[in-house]
């Protein structure tokens, strides 16, 4: 009755996608039937996608049963909390995304309500002030809160900075010690089943030929096999997202603080990420080639570090969009195989691994069904697009009048869903969220009203409550919050005695 | 600056009318919003003729928090019953089927308890999910105790519904929206004047009486007075073909009702029986085609009624400044136990959306959006039951011609393949509910899921097993179902 299950899955790429897919294969189909087997070529160089993460990282490494400082200390890691968004909004306008709640519902109402109704009284403090993370972050704080301060209002919430590459390195090893193999080469060709297209096998330069039954492209932007096999065809978001290059460098840590949150800052034809490692600040500039020349952009970039420049600028090109399916026949792209989102919201590395436990909650046997495929790319479609109406936001809401990238995106057409976002929002502050979303209303929030999109009114069931009992509240949430974020270690120290990577 | 609107009529008491006003009284009655019900004093039809009594899904419980209503009263003020789940007679040749609520078995990581029955070789037809659960097995012997809040505890796994009487419900919901400053006042809304942008401006009484406001809801039950009759907003139709009657009767019962709602599928139709505290009702939706009026009203006994059936949903339930609710937005058929859920959650949103002055369009949208979504996922729940169903008679071979929708077309191709389930947007069943569903109607999947050939079958074997087990005797240990609820309605039913 059952079709045997898959025999051999074939992962081709070896980057960060590659392993992250061979780790967590490896770790939950152990059956004794199916062998996993990665192909990379030493040759072709990984592109170190996003080495800021989310908060889900966390359960893909508890799936994996990874130990945290173990992982920090294995790729120089540091602690996240958010994303500090420098002039953005303006010039001179900073605000931050943080992880977590900002303060809490009271009787069933979204608690930014009763900070619309008290700012517009000039009794609120600014809105970071109520979320923790914003509060230690602001401080360069991590770790365990003082007894007094705990609560279920004060509960931290984290992510990691981490070099991806070693994170492959990583999880390689794991991977190799649970049975993968690894087979080094560069792959020449594709053989396809004359029937039905499906891939049979890739063949190396020496001639191998590896056979699989289920193939995994992590063969990054070009997509060895659902692109330059399949044909899949790839849709182009540039109209909405028109950054189509970055320039990186790593830099040494400077004077400055070792911060635990990522920083964004706003510049002329694009943004510059600020990306804090043990051993070094991960620093890229991702800007649009419309309105900045390549040799503009490397030396803005080389002008703002925070310490000496540690190698030469890279290059990169990228056309911002997705596949149109992220799933054909016997393949599933993953990581930049199947589509590109710039960095700004650090989603590069949870797009694989939500692709992966995707993966897992669909797996395939050797007779694919089709409706699990057609599943797993509506739920990726629907996630990806969720994604990108979140960033497109960020271009959008923007007040930076007179500079030519910008005007452009705030008087730009943006998808219904945004639109209609947007409109409900604008109204009465009020947000519902979408099916499968990956942000949460809190962190829309935190852009919405960070780039000054202020609703008209506030939701009038904040009135039920006299003024002076909000305020009281807002200011007790804002004290526990603040005390909870001071009596945190800095991060620094906490990184020092906890992680410490053993030599760079 | 906020703004909230002044005057909010609802047209209607009932159920639907009732627990809106009450929702609205707590929440807006502080703000000095004026909530007035015109209530008609004739039998509660707000949820949908032919509906004595209600059998909620799991979350009623929630709801009646949210509502400041303590569950014992609602179900001493409504001769209350509990609800463990759903039993299933007939619908496939020979099957009898018990979908209980609360937890079946244990997922192990990601493999679903379902796919480990199957990985060790059980048949859909076979299948006995319900003696894998605490719910199941405490339904099968009668009994009944309320879940334990502490999740290490087996009996925090079980989940319950309410049966509950209408009439005495809405009865109940009256009396508290009148204390938290709702107003009543006697009388039938007909119809309504709208002023020239098109919104209503008055609603107009049977005795002549027009009373102003901001926002009306309609609550006037298939009727639909205001959003049909007024602005003339489309129903979308959901019926499985043929089955286009309904009729129930209300009757006294002695005998200690069992904690289960009753679906049993006959050659014309079907009867759900809802047990109540010394009463039960029998609902049975038929073919007119196989049964006349008279036959159905014969088999129900001499007290019942009958009118025309034709679930489904109104295509924009809240239009210019007029949101219906209950049956005047959507009737579920009554096998999705949706009706309670659909009018607690329709004034839930609303008052998440309470339009100022500006008319609310932007939230009107949103809410219209969400109820899509959200009575989407009942009507797919229901019609999945017709389509399962193997009776040879011809009214359910003409059923079996009911066209999915695109939703359930998806979700039935995921579970032919492998018996997989994911979940979909405001779902209004879990997962779990939907792999009863799937096992209850016997639909046999091509395959497992390969993930759970990776757990070892003798360790699998004995972990199932030990779950039996521990369901069985922890429901043997429960008080018996009557004895909880004589001790609760203090005296024989």
């Amino acid at each position: 009755m059952s079709a045997p299950p898959l025999r051999q899955i074939v992962i081709v790429g070896g980057g960060t996608a590659g392993w992250m897919a061979a780790g967590a294969l490896s770790r939950l189909i152990a059956n004794g039937v199916t062998r996993i087997t990665l192909v990379e070529s030493e040759e072709i160089g990984i592109v170190g996608v996003g080495e800021a993460t989310i908060p889900p990282i966390r359960q893909f490494n508890e799936v994996l049963g990874l130990d945290e400082r173990e992982f920090l200390k294995a790729t120089q890691g540091s602690y996240k909390l958010g994303i500090e968004f420098v002039d953005w909004t303006r010039p001179g306008h900073r605000y931050i995304h943080p992880f977590g709640p900002f303060g809490a519902d009271m009787n069933a109402v979204k608690f930014h309500q009763f900070w619309l109704k008290l700012r517009g009284l000039g009794r609120a403090a600014d809105f970071a002030e109520y979320n923790l993370c914003a509060m230690a972050a602001y401080e360069n704080r991590f770790g365990g809160i003082a007894p007094p301060y705990r609560s279920p209002l004060t509960q931290l919430h984290w992510a990691y900075h981490f070099d991806a590459s070693l994170y492959a390195r990583f999880l390689r090893r794991y991977s190799e010690a649970r049975g993968v193999t690894r087979v080094e080469g560069k792959i020449t060709k594709v053989h396809q089943r004359a029937e039905d297209g499906f891939i049979e096998s890739v063949e190396l330069e020496s001639g191998q030929k590896i056979e699989g039954e289920l193939f995994i492209d992590c063969s990054g932007f070009r997509g060895l096999l659902i692109e330059q096999t399949l044909q899949t065809g790839y849709e182009d978001w540039t109209r909405w997202l028109p950054c189509d290059r970055a320039i990186a460098v790593p830099c040494a840590h400077g004077d400055g603080e070792f911060t635990p949150y990522t920083r964004s800052t706003a510049r002329e034809a694009g943004w510059q990420w600020r990306i804090p490692l043990q051993h070094r600040i991960g620093n890229g500039y991702v800007y649009s080639s419309q309105f900045i020349s390549d040799d503009e952009a490397a030396s803005t970039l080389l002008a703002n570090l925070d310490g000496e420049a540690l190698a030469d600028p890279r290059p990169l090109r990228f056309v911002t969009g997705r596949r149109k399916k992220a799933w054909v026949k016997n393949c599933v792209a993953l990581g930049l195989a199947s589509g590109f989102l710039e960095p700004l919201e650090s989603t590069s590395i949870h797009l694989i691994q939500s692709g992966i436990s995707r993966l897992l909650a669909l797996l395939p046997d050797s007779g694919f069904a089709q409706a699990e495929i057609d599943e797993y790319n509506r739920l990726t479609d629907q996630q990806i697009e969720a994604i990108r109406d979140f960033i497109i936001l960020h271009y959008h809401a923007n007040e930076r009048d007179g500079a030519p990238l910008w005007d452009a995106c705030r008087h730009m057409d943006i998808p219904d869903t945004l639109a209609r976002k947007l409109a409900l929002f604008r109204s009465k502050g009020r947000l519902f969220r979408y099916e499968d979303e990956l942000f949460a209303e809190a962190s829309w929030h935190a852009v919405l009203l960070g780039q000054n999109v202020m609703p008209q009114g506030y939701d009038p069931l904040v009135d039920a409550a006299p003024v002076d009992e909000i305020a009281a509240a807002l200011e007790e949430i804002r004290t526990l919050v603040r005390g909870a974020a001071g009596s945190m270690p800095l991060h620094a120290d906490f990184i020092n005695q906890h992680c410490r990577a053993s030599a760079a | 600056m906020s703004g909230a609107p002044g005057h909010i009529f609802i047209a209607g008491g009932g159920v639907a009318g009732w627990m809106f006003a009450l929702a609205a009284a707590r929440a807006l009655a502080p703000l000095g919003v004026q909530i007035t019900v015109a209530d008609d004093g004739r039998p509660d039809e707000s949820l949908g003729a032919q509906t004595p009594a209600l059998s909620t899904l799991p979350g009623a419980q929630d709801h009646h928090h949210g509502l400041g209503l303590d569950d014992l009263d609602v179900l001493r003020a409504a001769r209350g019953s509990f609800k463990l789940g759903e039993r299933h007679t007939g619908w496939a040749p020979g099957a009898d089927t018990v979908l209980p609520y609360g937890d079946t078995g244990a997922d192990i990581g990601p493999v679903r308890f379902h796919q480990q029955l199957m990985r060790l070789g059980a048949r859909a037809g076979d299948m006995d999910l319900a003696a894998y659960s605490l719910a199941g097995e405490a339904a099968r012997l009668g009994r009944f105790a309320p879940p334990s809040p502490d999740p290490a505890s087996f009996l925090s796994t079980l989940d319950f519904g309410l049966h509950l009487e209408t009439a005495g419900y809405a009865r109940l919901l009256r009396a508290a929206a009148l204390q938290s400053g709702a107003k009543a006042l006697e009388g039938r809304v007909m119809s309504a004047r709208r002023g020239d942008d098109g919104a209503l401006t008055a609603a107009l009484l049977e005795d002549g009486r027009a009373i102003e406001a901001d926002v009306f809801i309609d609550a006037t039950g298939e009727r639909a007075a205001l959003i049909s009759g007024v602005l003339g907003v489309g129903w979308e139709s959901w019926a499985a073909p043929g089955f286009d009657r309904i009729a129930s009767t209300l009757t006294q019962e002695g005998a200690a009702p069992a904690p289960l709602t009753h679906n049993q599928a006959d050659a014309a139709g079907w009867v759900r029986t809802i047990p109540l505290y010394g009463a039960r009702s029998d609902q049975l939706v038929f073919a007119s085609s196989a049964m006349d009026d008279a036959a159905a009203i014969g088999q129900l006994g001499g007290a019942a009624s009958v009118s025309a059936f034709n679930p489904g949903r109104r295509t924009a339930p809240w239009s210019a400044n007029c949101l219906a609710v209950g049956a005047a937005a959507c009737r579920p058929d009554p096998l999705a136990s949706a009706e309670a859920h659909l009018a607690a959650s329709a004034a839930l949103r609303f008052l998440k959306l309470v339009p100022h002055g500006d008319g609310g369009a932007v939230e009107a949208r949103e809410y219209n959006r969400v109820f899509e979504a959200e009575t989407g996922s009942v009507r797919d729940f229901a019609a999945h039951a017709y389509l399962a169903q193997t009776r040879k008679e011809a009214p359910w071979a003409r059923a079996r011609t009911l066209q999915p929708s695109p939703e359930l077309a998806r979700r039935m191709a995921l579970y032919a393949a492998r018996g997989r389930i994911m979940r979909s947007e405001d779902a209004v069943y879990d997962e779990a509910m939907w792999a009863a569903a799937f096992i209850a109607r016997r639909v046999q999947p091509h395959d497992h899921d390969p993930l759970a050939n990776g757990l070892d079958e003798a360790a699998l074997k004995h972990r199932c097993e030990h779950i039996r087990q521990l369901a069985a005797q922890t429901a043997r240990r429960l008080p018996a179902h009557g004895d909880m609820l004589a001790q609760l309605h203090g005296r024989a039913p």
